[in-house]
């Protein structure tokens, strides 16, 4: 690979990326602090797998893949107990209604107390991917990714419905 | 709509926020100096070891004994500096594209290794180091000395266990949140095993 075609793919790669992954960090982290932190870290890494790229899985696996074990890795600067914002961070973009924001919180609040593991997976889930995908980008079999996946979901639901509900 | 549907919507429909744009060229520079830094690091040390040994050799004399107690020295040192140098290399070349199971297990692995960097090679590297001193002062005229012996033997044990204590305070302190993070996700993945 030349260094012309890598600096192109990796521009592809951020530019059509970069929304899912900051999303993906964001889940992981449960704050906005250190999100550009953790992007950055992703894309180094990405820079410095891309000669080994070599196509045998999708992009969008491989991209994730190398996010997934980067957040892994990842040195939280937070200090441990550090409570997360109640309000949504402005930075996410204004979310009019506030019910919704409510809810988006709530479900923020309920991920960020799963572990890390549930944590990448519950968001990989909702940026959509399926449980293949999952699969593929984690090492884990598909069966095992879908019965954490089901444990996950009734938790978060829940969590959610308790807040919802609770805030009535 | 099923409620997991409507949170997947309400998670993709929250707009990313802004990220300054990168700077590939920068960064891709950063790096490689970074690289190129620690290759210069680890070279000066493979030449400063030989350099110190022929300084010793001529205080010596270029004795035939203290010549092949330096040539023990430096495999030991030598062997010392190549592994030393794999350990390096395989964390930072950590294959971030495989899959997170065997990313982890590989990682904890590599991280595991810098604390104790001789493993297996301990012993080559101790009786390297411990003869070659040992030959250096059989080299030195008059009647040989026990206690300067003894020393010359345990010398390659205090400073392996001296280096390996620095490494382990090192190492806490700059990765131990990541090891101890690695630690229980190994753990919860034998639990699913």
């Amino acid at each position: 690979m030349t260094h012309h075609e890598r600096e192109r793919l990796f521009l592809e790669i951020f530019q059509g990326r970069r929304s899912s992954l900051t999303r993906l960090c964001y889940g992981f982290l449960g704050s906005s602090g250190e999100v550009e932190d953790l992007v950055q870290e992703i894309m180094t890494n990405v820079w410095n797998s891309l000669p080994s790229f070599r196509g045998e899985s999708a992009v969008t696996t491989w991209v994730y893949r190398i996010a997934v074990n980067t957040a892994l890795v990842y040195r939280k600067k937070l200090k441990r107990g550090e409570e997360l914002p109640d309000i949504p961070d402005k930075s996410m973009g204004a979310h009019h209604d506030l019910e919704q924001q409510e809810r988006l919180a709530a479900l923020r609040r309920a991920i960020a107390v799963l572990p890390d593991q549930e944590r990448l997976i519950v968001t990989l889930l909702l940026e959509g991917l399926s449980y293949k995908e999952i699969a593929e980008i984690t090492g884990l079999t598909v069966n095992y990714v879908g019965v954490k996946i089901s444990r996950i979901k009734q938790t978060l639901e829940q969590r959610i419905q308790e807040v919802t509900h609770g805030a009535v | 709509m099923a409620p997991f549907e409507e949170l997947q919507e309400l998670w993709q429909s929250q707009p990313a926020p802004l990220i300054s744009q990168l700077d590939v060229h920068g960064m891709a520079e950063q790096l490689r100096r970074f690289g190129r830094r620690q290759t210069w690091i680890n070279l000066f040390k493979l030449i400063f070891v030989p350099y110190t040994l022929v300084r010793l050799m001529k205080a010596f004399h270029w004795a035939p004994l203290a010549m092949c107690g330096a040539a023990l020295l430096y495999i030991g040192l030598f062997l010392y500096l190549v592994v030393d140098w794999r350990n390096q290399i395989g964390l930072s070349r950590l294959d971030f594209s495989a899959p997170s199971v065997e990313f982890v297990r590989v990682a904890h692995q590599r991280l595991r290794h810098q604390l104790n960097p001789m493993r297996r090679f301990f012993w080559v590297f101790v009786v390297t180091i411990g003869g070659g001193f040992n030959l250096i002062l059989l080299s030195r005229p008059g009647p040989p000395r026990i206690l300067s012996h003894v020393w010359a033997t345990a010398l390659p044990f205090f400073a392996y266990v001296l280096g390996e204590r620095i490494r382990r305070i090192r190492c806490r302190r700059e990765c131990g949140a990541v090891l101890e993070k690695l630690e229980s996700l190994l753990k919860a993945m034998e639990n699913q095993a």
